[in-house]
């Protein structure tokens, strides 16, 4: 006489489903990384990425859109119709947070008046050096910035 | 054979000894009694000029006959001449033009106080142009080499201006280059190797009495210490310094020896001028220490979580931009203090405090859903252990019924 579970289903036929759905289930977590790994990549990762900082149209000449990449915050700005630069906003000199000032289209320090142009040279102020320029590309309409790695 | 030998060695160290080629008469005579002058020269900036240029003569004539038989010859000049015998040259547009130098060295060197001295009082124990350019090798000011190189500067000053007995008679202190060495300045340049720290000449000036764009020395550090000198010119201080009751920023810094400022130096400094017991201004120092310390604490604090977050995988690049931001706010108090505006400082203060708590609470929520995740291992765990129990109990039913359906 087979025995039965509470529900009337035969205890045989309830551990049949269990096991078979159980194993289904590990099986497929096993499968899962392997497929994933087997997938064509479809975006970029390791050492260096892209970051796509948005379409053209969302930067004015001589404005600035900020952005981070692990913790470290920087610029990208229009310097005309067609070409785009970034920086980092990390000043040389403390490592304070430069500012972006559009009328007079250089980068302020509020630690200690440090001043860059808008090429990243130093214009003014005790910075050592520029600030660390990021690649900036303009893929059709989106401007995309290469960042190092963190 | 052997002789031959000697000979060619001899040969070979006598020409080692030798210039390339004697460029003039001047050069063939002088290498004789002085080699190191006349190599000096050539190795200087001045080589292209040669002898006459500055001594006159004639270079084209052998022996003595090259000075005593031509009226240009100068030879020494005496000390007290030296400014106008370079000025002859470095003052005059058309000739230093080509070189893009300029030509007010000699009329800025007549505002300083060894030209007042030199030319106003005949003194001619004061610097004078050879003194601290040297006067056959002299290299251009970006050598390392030359003795105006930022990092040679306070020793070429220090010559006279370390000698105590050479000092006392112009009742100057000699304790000044060495007072140099002890700051923070000379540390920049020194330590960080950073050619634009401050050397003698930068605040002093280096042919005139004060630098291009200041009126006065005490003028000076504001150009380059900006967000101070815009705080101070805001402060109670300013009207105090423009009444002649205080010396700006040598009233609290010094001027020489001037260290890395801490808050002990508020906390020193202050009490020399404000002795008196109803005198609020130790009240407004302690507020403002107190709120700037606890920012400080806080910003160390949330550093330090915000380090164990991210080496435990959180993402906390955000938090980190704010926390940059806080940072970046409290170096500007440092500048900024010196309003004396405890208002605005404290507003600073309680808004980056504020963004730290932020950071804090922000580190906090996301430590305690990594709690929540790791709790849905549980559920995980009771599964398998149930689907391991049923696979045993699987085995012992097949066992059992030995195969049979």
């Amino acid at each position: 006489m087979a025995a039965h579970n509470q529900n009337g289903l035969p205890r045989r036929k309830f551990l049949d489903y269990f096991l078979g759905g159980g194993l289904a289930t590990v099986l497929a977590a096993m499968l899962a990384p392997v497929g994933a790994y087997l997938w064509p990549a479809r975006k970029r990762g390791g050492a260096q990425d892209v970051i796509d900082a948005g379409p053209t149209r969302d930067w004015p000449v001589a404005t600035a859109k900020n952005f981070q990449v692990g913790g470290h915050p920087f610029s990208v700005i229009r310097v005309s119709e067609s070409d785009f630069k970034a920086y980092s906003l990390a000043c040389p000199h403390l490592g304070c947070i430069v500012q972006w000032d559009s009328p007079t289209r250089t980068f302020k320090c509020p630690c200690h008046a440090g001043v860059f142009s808008q090429d990243g040279k130093v214009v003014s102020g005790p910075p050592p050096g520029p600030l660390l320029a990021y690649e900036v590309m303009v893929v059709g309409d989106n401007v995309k910035v290469k960042v190092p790695p963190v | 054979m052997m002789r031959r030998g000697v000979l060619l060695f001899g040969g070979v160290l006598l020409f080692a000894a030798q210039p390339a080629a004697f460029a003039s008469s001047c050069e063939s005579c002088h290498f004789e009694s002085d080699p190191a002058l006349v190599e000096g020269v050539r190795s200087s900036v001045h080589a292209q000029v040669g002898c006459h240029g500055c001594h006159g003569g004639n270079p084209a004539v052998a022996d003595e006959a090259a000075m005593t038989d031509d009226p240009s010859f100068k030879g020494k000049p005496d000390r007290k001449d030296i400014p106008n015998f370079c000025g002859g040259c470095h003052s005059d547009v058309r000739k230093m033009n080509p070189f893009r130098l300029p030509t007010d060295q000699l009329a800025h060197y007549k505002t300083s106080k060894h030209g007042e001295r030199l030319f106003g009082a005949g003194d001619d124990n004061v610097a004078v142009c050879a003194d601290c350019h040297g006067s056959h090798g002299i290299k251009r000011p970006k050598d390392p080499a030359s003795s105006v190189h930022p990092t040679n500067v306070p020793a070429t000053c220090g010559q006279c201006h370390s000698d105590a007995a050479k000092m006392s008679k112009y009742k100057l202190s000699a304790a000044h280059p060495a007072d140099y060495e002890r700051s923070v300045h000379a540390h920049a340049l020194r330590v960080r190797k950073d050619l634009s720290a401050p050397t003698c000449a930068t605040c002093h000036g280096n042919h005139g009495a004060v630098p291009p764009g200041v009126r006065d020395v005490s003028e000076i550090c504001g150009s380059c210490h900006i967000r101070e000198a815009e705080s101070f010119s805001k402060s109670p201080h300013a009207a105090v310094t423009a009444a002649g009751k205080m010396k700006a920023c040598v009233s609290c810094h010094s001027n020489h020896a001037i260290l890395h400022p801490t808050e002990d130096l508020l906390r020193t400094a202050c009490r020399e001028c404000h002795q008196r017991p109803d005198d609020n201004a130790l009240d407004v120092r302690d507020e403002f220490l107190a709120g700037f310390g606890q920012l400080r604490r806080d910003l160390s604090d949330v550093s330090g979580e915000l380090h164990k977050a991210a080496v435990r995988g959180f993402e906390v690049g955000e938090a980190q931009v704010q926390m940059e931001e806080a940072k970046t706010a409290l170096i500007a108090l440092t500048p900024a203090q010196h309003a004396l505006n405890l208002v605005d400082l404290s507003k600073v203060i309680r808004e980056n405090t504020d963004r730290l708590d932020q950071i804090r609470q922000s580190i906090k929520k996301k430590i305690l859903s990594e709690g929540v995740r790791r709790l849905m291992f549980v559920p995980i765990f009771i599964f398998l252990l149930v689907l391991s129990i049923a696979c045993a109990a699987k085995r012992a039913e097949v066992e059992q019924t030995n195969g049979r359906p």
